[in-house]
């Protein structure tokens, strides 16, 4: 590093953008949550036809080359196979609402390009940051870290070495090489520049992810989603949590009324345990009751990243203000007439009176979506005070065994756990729930600040605060956030058994089918 | 530039800054570290009062107090210098510029800056002049300011005051408007009043404020100057209007010369003096090519409200301070007797003590981070605490060029990943040494050894809970030296970029869109870190270094779980550095001189240590561990397993001692590891079944049986068999014309790695079917005699096929390690050429053949 000596200069600064997530360092750990609750199924690996599609590729890869170990040779077969596969599967009518076609923006693009020619461009298509930047396109997005955890593939490790399909992933891949091997792209334009339009649309007759119930890669699949098999103590484990997701899902799907449908019953459903107000019968009561602590928490993270996005609402408002002056704002602010208690009363009251909520937990999401819709700057006071309610009702600790107050204690201080947040606000108990909530406000914009600087990088020029300090006028606003919580992966859930067979529709209303029915008393019986 | 803080680069022992604003986050996680990696090792950081208080007010700092002297300075205005003055042995570097200690000043904000150096001929007198200022500031500070201004001192250089070059300005005595050295025609300021523009304006033949149409309160404030106010739009290099805040401040004169630094255009920070203003500073120097940044003149927007001329920006009531110093006692001052104290914790604030003559009793352990004491008044006033003992340990303790290595790590983020974890585990074993002083074993002598242990590990822990943990004296004994690479990955480690921590809400945001994620990640897909060719040089030099000492680590560690932890992660290391990449520009590959792959026309991408120089070393490492009672079990197990039959697989480059160690250590182990052990699942470069195939010829020498069985299937004996009492014999049948063409000797020879495994003879038997030849029945048999310099003896007898006579012969200085050259028949007549003796015929066998009578008897009437 130089520097000019002797010379005045303006300083270049060091940001690039203005750019983060999770801005109050809370989200990240419901993200882990998730993977420990169900292992192998990640947000994205929505397509149970990608489980068989992807270990293919590499197990067709290490036959065609099997000395070669590095990644950067894979890449170049892998970008033109997945770079047909997606135009393909583009250019396919498909069985349902099939969604998480990867790359498909750009296969859907130069599919309608090809139209005139009758031919795809499938060379340029598949160079580098075309149909998808990352350089392994969706499995290197989406997939792979999924496929590793359910035991189809083997990472190679760093960034140099070549993943590899395991046995599992050999029979998933064999499944797939039968179906594609009777295309006539397999046979010949599989390394073809161009392909004819018909060829692949034929292609995706065969082999697109909608069609997969029936096909010789299904029960491969299925073997790798929800079968047994003779594996170490964690793989057990890791299978075990898997399938009793699914098979809570299908009894959500099973045991609900036509009226209850959706994520936010879904999270009702795992928060209370009761499915449209009866009892929800569970056969994996342990299971369940580790996505309702997981659920507690996320109801936690949606109201306090609530409380946050209000608080810059009313900073972008005030313009440039000092912490006290946005704190006094958002008292003022507050419907108070929204608490049953009166803005100076303790805050011990507030508990109290919303104690009553634990007693039906569905009403705490109730709480989180109202405090979350209403988060706009038109309606500050009534968000934050719903955020509020729903904090205060949270900090009553809800009865569970040591395992489930275990993962209400996860990430401790440091992430703001449900546990640490109860004793926050019962060491508040006797201040006035204005100061309270004052105070939250500032605890929150601290935490803001302390979250951004950590993440402040000398290889990452992203600017990754929210609002920008103006010496000793105050802060204003340079980016907005909003409410957030982790996904409970049942858009994910829904559609990968719909993809698998096991649902009958992708998108949230769906029943178990007959293969969903047998597969959950399977689970059931030996999950 | 990017930021002044650029300005720390080189090396220096101490560091004073001056800042209006401070982020005490922003201080730990970002100006410490570089401060460190400078050898910086004594910092005082100046700032304004009321700031400090509104910022604690907010939240701590686990370092203020610790790692640096904090110094709030109150001002009749504001205290509002920035200056970073660094000195050490090599000289002294002096930073003036507009920038506070913040993420904004430092990284976001366009500033305006200048740098002075010692070495500069003409910047002495400026650097005096800061020095001099500086000294001034820290005379009303506490002792332990003063103390460390003055301990920083020691490295002045006797500069000359030339009378030419830059000039440092302050207004401690005299307002900055009168220091300058003539008229000032042009300002910009993010900041101005009526009356300074005015003043300069009087001064001068014309003058002109330059303010950002952004900065309202500053154009009402400077509002009805007339041609003095120019209000500008600063833009980009497109003409767009720039998306970073102008905060910088400057005055420029047409006669060439320019004032850079922290004073606005106000009149507290031009007209008046430190007593009845701010206090600022600045440096006037010739500069003709400095221009103001680009801008575009627009009309000035409208008056915005109605402000008092000379006002300052309203200030909410803040906070106050006090001052804690924990030096024996924990003393306060600025608070009055019986005022109670109390300090954070993670929820609240809990009871500390209450102030009895300026000290507060303390129950137990020391407090750290903040303070907060509630004033008659109702407000808080808060404090950080000093450690005064620590302050000066600190300062005396020379800095490790270890900080250095941190820098230049050309480590990818995966790489850092990786090494978190081996921090993880070394706390997970801490866990275990807890665990195990809770149930200590029933086991004799366990206790000292735990003892040991833990006190090793203990050296891992936060001195204080929230710290970073610190070097562990684990590596620390056994790697005394610098840069210490190991070291350094460690505590790179510990400050994981932010990016990766994303990753994980990229990929669970429901809403989140492909494109979305794909473009967000796509971004971070990295190549190898870039690195000098000399950087990656002095790296492969200190980390074959570093693992050398982690063998020897291994050979001395007294704790049998520490050994197992050291060795899991010094192999970890080496999986590792299989893998790591570095980037080197074209120009510089030479250095290096190994292979490269290119991937730009700039860079070229090599290994950051050359595999094989990485053979060797691991040998050593296995060797160490091997040699020291191991764990062949669990993690250990596996990890030696894949690393030994790596070690094998790269035989050929080992030394030919190594060699033969090699050898003699994996037949020691290899049947266990093959039999009771998997091997690591997941390497790339080693598979599980590979590390099984290269392992199981030594396992197989080991096992009597799988002896037999390969003499059968080497085609050497058909009807194998082994009898194991008294001795081990492998007996069969073959055909030969001669005993040195024999296949007795390819079978004792084979047998050795077995049979040297105690110190039983073992023998080879061989019924001859060749009717033609003259011996009916050739028999071997070894007595190993330990380690013997003249080697052990192999005794012959063939049975003389016409007369049943014995002739008996012995051959001398035999040695295990050259049992393979009786594999070959060559080798047999130059391994026993001259060695052999008299031969002696015995009508009936000799007293040690006697054992072997009945195999040999039951082998020549075969089976019934």
């Amino acid at each position: 590093m130089s520097v000019a000596v002797g010379a005045p200069l303006w300083t270049n600064g060091h940001f690039s953008r203005v750019a983060a997530q999770d801005d109050l360092g809370i989200e990240a750990l419901g993200a882990a949550l998730l993977r420990e609750l169900i292992p192998g199924v990640v947000q994205t690996s929505i397509s149970a036809g990608y489980y068989a599609y992807y270990p293919f590729l590499l197990d067709e890869f290490e036959r065609q080359n099997p000395d070669e170990t590095r990644r950067s040779e894979f890449q170049q077969f892998y970008r033109r196979q997945e770079a047909a596969f997606a135009v393909a599967c583009s250019m396919h009518t498909h069985r349902g609402n099939l969604r998480g076609i990867n790359g498909i923006n750009a296969a859907t693009q130069a599919a309608d390009e090809s139209y005139a020619s009758g031919t795809v461009d499938l060379a340029r298509l598949a160079e580098p940051g075309r149909y998808m930047k990352t350089p392994l396109g969706g499995y290197g997005l989406f997939y792979r870290p999924a496929l590793e955890d359910i035991g189809l593939t083997r990472l190679g490790s760093g960034n140099k070495f070549i993943d590899r399909a395991t046995e599992l992933g050999r029979a998933a891949a064999e499944g797939f090489r039968a179906e594609i091997e009777e295309t006539d792209y397999w046979s010949e334009w599989a390394e073809a520049d161009s392909v004819p339009v018909q060829v692949l649309q034929d292609l995706a007759e065969t082999v697109c992810p909608c069609g997969v119930p029936g096909r010789r890669d299904h029960e491969p699949v299925l073997d790798a989603l929800f079968s047994f098999r003779g594996e170490t103590e964690r793989w057990h484990t890791l299978r075990r949590y898997r399938v009793q997701s699914f098979g809570m899902l299908l009894e959500f799907h099973a045991q609900r009324p036509d009226h209850v449908s959706g994520l936010g019953e879904w999270r009702r459903a795992l928060l209370s345990g009761r499915i449209g107000g009866d009892k929800w019968q569970t056969k994996f009561p342990k299971h369940r009751d580790a996505w309702r602590a997981y659920q507690h928490r996320e109801t936690l993270v949606a109201a306090l990243t609530t409380v946050f996005t209000n608080l810059l609402f009313t900073l972008e408002e005030l313009g440039i203000a000092g912490l006290r002056n946005i704190q006094e704002e958002l008292v003022a602010r507050f419907e108070w007439k929204s608490l049953p208690c009166e803005r100076n009363d303790h805050f011990a009251t507030l508990l109290e009176r919303t104690a009553q909520h634990q007693a039906r937990p569905e009403e705490l999401i109730d709480l989180a979506e109202e405090a979350m819709e209403t988060a706009a700057p038109a309606t500050i006071g009534r968000s934050l005070a719903v955020a509020i309610r729903l904090l205060a009702s949270l900090s009553s600790q809800p009865t569970g065994d040591d395992e489930f107050h275990e993962l209400l204690a996860r990430g401790g201080h440091q992430r703001l756990s449900p546990t640490h947040m109860a004793a926050w606000f019962q060491e508040r108990s006797s201040s006035s729930v204005e100061s309270v909530v004052a105070e939250l406000a500032g605890a929150l914009f601290h935490r803001h600040l302390q979250v951004a600087t950590a993440k402040l990088s000398v290889t990452d020029h992203r600017d990754p605060f929210c609002v920008a300090e103006e010496e000793d006028a105050g802060y204003r606003v340079i980016r907005d956030d909003e409410p957030f919580w982790t996904g409970a992966r049942f858009a994910t859930l829904n559609h990968l058994l719909w993809t698998v067979g096991a649902l009958d529709d992708p998108d949230g209303d769906g029943r178990p089918t007959e293969l969903g029915h047998s597969l959950l008393a399977e689970v059931a019986a030996d999950g | 530039m990017d930021s002044p803080l650029d300005a720390i680069d080189g090396s220096y022992s101490s560091a004073i800054l001056t800042t209006f604003t401070i982020d005490l986050a922003f201080v730990d996680h970002w100006l410490l570290p570089r401060l460190s990696r400078c050898g910086v090792r004594n910092v005082v950081v100046f700032c304004d009062q009321s700031q400090l208080a509104d910022q604690l007010s907010l939240g701590g700092s686990r370092k203020a107090g610790q790692h640096y002297h904090l110094a709030p300075i109150a001002a009749k205005g504001a205290f509002h210098p920035k200056l970073i003055y660094l000195s050490g042995p090599d000289g002294e570097r002096l930073c003036v510029s507009s920038a506070n200690l913040t993420a904004a000043g430092q990284l976001r904000n366009v500033e305006s800056a200048v740098v002075l150096e010692s070495s500069c001929d003409d910047h002495g007198r400026a650097i005096l002049q800061a020095r001099e200022f500086l000294r001034e500031l820290s005379a009303r500070q506490p002792s332990h300011v003063a103390e460390a201004i003055l301990s920083g001192a020691q490295h002045e250089a006797d500069l000359q005051p030339e009378d030419t070059g830059p000039i440092f300005l302050h207004n401690l005595q005299q307002p900055l408007i009168d220091q300058l050295p003539g008229e000032a025609n042009r300002g910009t300021a993010p900041y101005a009043t009526a009356d300074a523009i005015h003043e300069l304006d009087r001064r001068s033949s014309r003058f002109v404020a330059l303010l950002d149409e952004r900065r309202r309160d500053a154009i009402d404030q400077a509002r009805g100057l007339g041609d003095e106010l120019k209000v500008v739009k600063f833009v980009d290099s497109e003409g767009q209007q720039l998306n970073r805040v102008v905060h910088g401040k400057a005055l420029w004169s047409d006669d060439g010369w320019c004032v850079v630094g922290s004073p606005n255009l106000t009149g507290p920070a031009l007209l008046r003096t430190a007593d009845a203003g701010n206090v600022e500073a600045a440096v006037v120097l010739d500069a003709p090519d400095f221009e103001p940044p680009e801008c575009v003149p627009v009309d000035p927007p409208p008056l915005q409200r109605s402000l008092e001329p000379g006002a300052s920006p309203s200030k909410e009531p803040g906070s106050a301070l006090f001052s804690a110093f924990l030096d024996g006692d924990l003393q306060i001052e600025g608070l009055p007797d019986g005022c109670a104290v109390e300090q954070e914790t993670s929820t609240y604030w809990e009871h500390l003590g209450i102030v009895v003559d300026g000290v507060v009793p303390l129950p137990g352990a020391s407090p750290v981070g903040r303070l907060r004491s509630q004033l008659p008044d109702g407000r808080h006033a808060y404090a950080v605490v000093h450690h005064l003992p620590y302050l000066r340990a600190r300062r005396r303790t020379p800095q490790s060029r270890l900080a250095q290595t941190v820098e230049t790590l050309p480590l990818d983020v995966q790489g850092v990943r990786d090494l978190e974890e081996v921090l993880g585990n070394l706390y997970a074993l801490d866990d275990l040494v807890e665990e195990h002083r809770a149930n200590p074993p029933a086991s004799s002598g366990g206790h000292d050894a735990l003892t040991t242990a833990s006190s090793e590990i203990e050296t891992w822990k936060p001195a204080r809970p929230g710290d970073e943990p610190r070097i562990p004296d684990l590596y620390r004994q056994v790697f005394p030296g610098d840069p210490d690479v190991l070291l350094a990955l460690v505590r790179n480690a510990l400050r994981l970029d932010s990016p990766e921590n994303d990753e994980t809400a990229v990929e669970d945001n429901e809403e989140l869109s492909d494109d979305d994620a794909d473009a967000d990640l796509a971004e971070r897909s990295s190549q190898p870190p870039l690195a000098a060719a000399q950087v990656v040089k002095r790296y492969r030099t200190s980390i074959l270094a570093a693992l050398a000492r982690g063998a020897e680590r291994i050979r001395t560690c007294k704790s049998d779980e520490l050994r197992d932890l050291t060795y899991l992660e010094i192999l970890r290391f080496h999986e590792q550095l299989l893998e790591t990449e570095v980037r080197v520009p074209v120009d510089q590959a030479a250095l290096l001189g190994i292979h490269a792959t290119v991937v730009e026309t700039e860079d070229v991408v090599v290994p950051l240590v050359e595999p094989e120089s990485l053979v060797q070393p691991r040998w050593e490492l296995l060797r160490s561990y091997l040699s020291a009672k191991p764990r062949l079990a669990g993690d250990c197990g596996s990890v030696t397993f894949t690393h030994l039959a790596a070690a094998v697989h790269d035989r050929g480059q080992l030394d030919e001692t190594s060699k033969r160690r090699l050898d003699d250590m994996t037949y020691e182990v290899a049947e266990v590891l093959v039999k009771e052990v998997a091997p690591m699942p997941s390497l790339a470069w080693m598979s599980p079944q590979r590390c099984s195939s290269l392992l199981e010829p030594y396992a197989e020498r080991t096992d009597w049986l799988s002896v037999v069985e390969n003499c059968e299937a080497e085609g050497w004996l058909a009807d194998a068999d082994i009898e194991l009492d008294p001795y081990p014999v492998v007996l069969g049948e073959a055909e030969f014309a001669n005993w040195l063409d024999s296949p007795a000797w390819k079978v004792l020879g084979y047998s050795c790695i077995a049979g040297y495994a105690d110190s039983d003879p073992f023998a080879a038997i061989v019924s001859n079917i060749n009717s033609e030849a003259a011996f009916s029945v050739h028999c071997l048999m070894v007595e190993p005699a330990g380690q013997s310099i003249r080697g052990d003896v192999v005794r012959q007898a063939l049975l003389r096929r016409s007369d049943g006579v014995w002739l008996c012969r012995t051959f001398k200085g035999f040695r295990r390690a050259s049992a393979d050259r009786l594999l070959e028949t060559v080798g047999v007549r130059r391994l026993l050429g001259g060695t052999g003796s008299q031969e002696t015929a015995h009508p009936i066998p000799p007293d040690w053949l006697e054992p072997l009578v009945e195999p040999i008897t039951s082998l020549r009437e075969g089976p019934g």
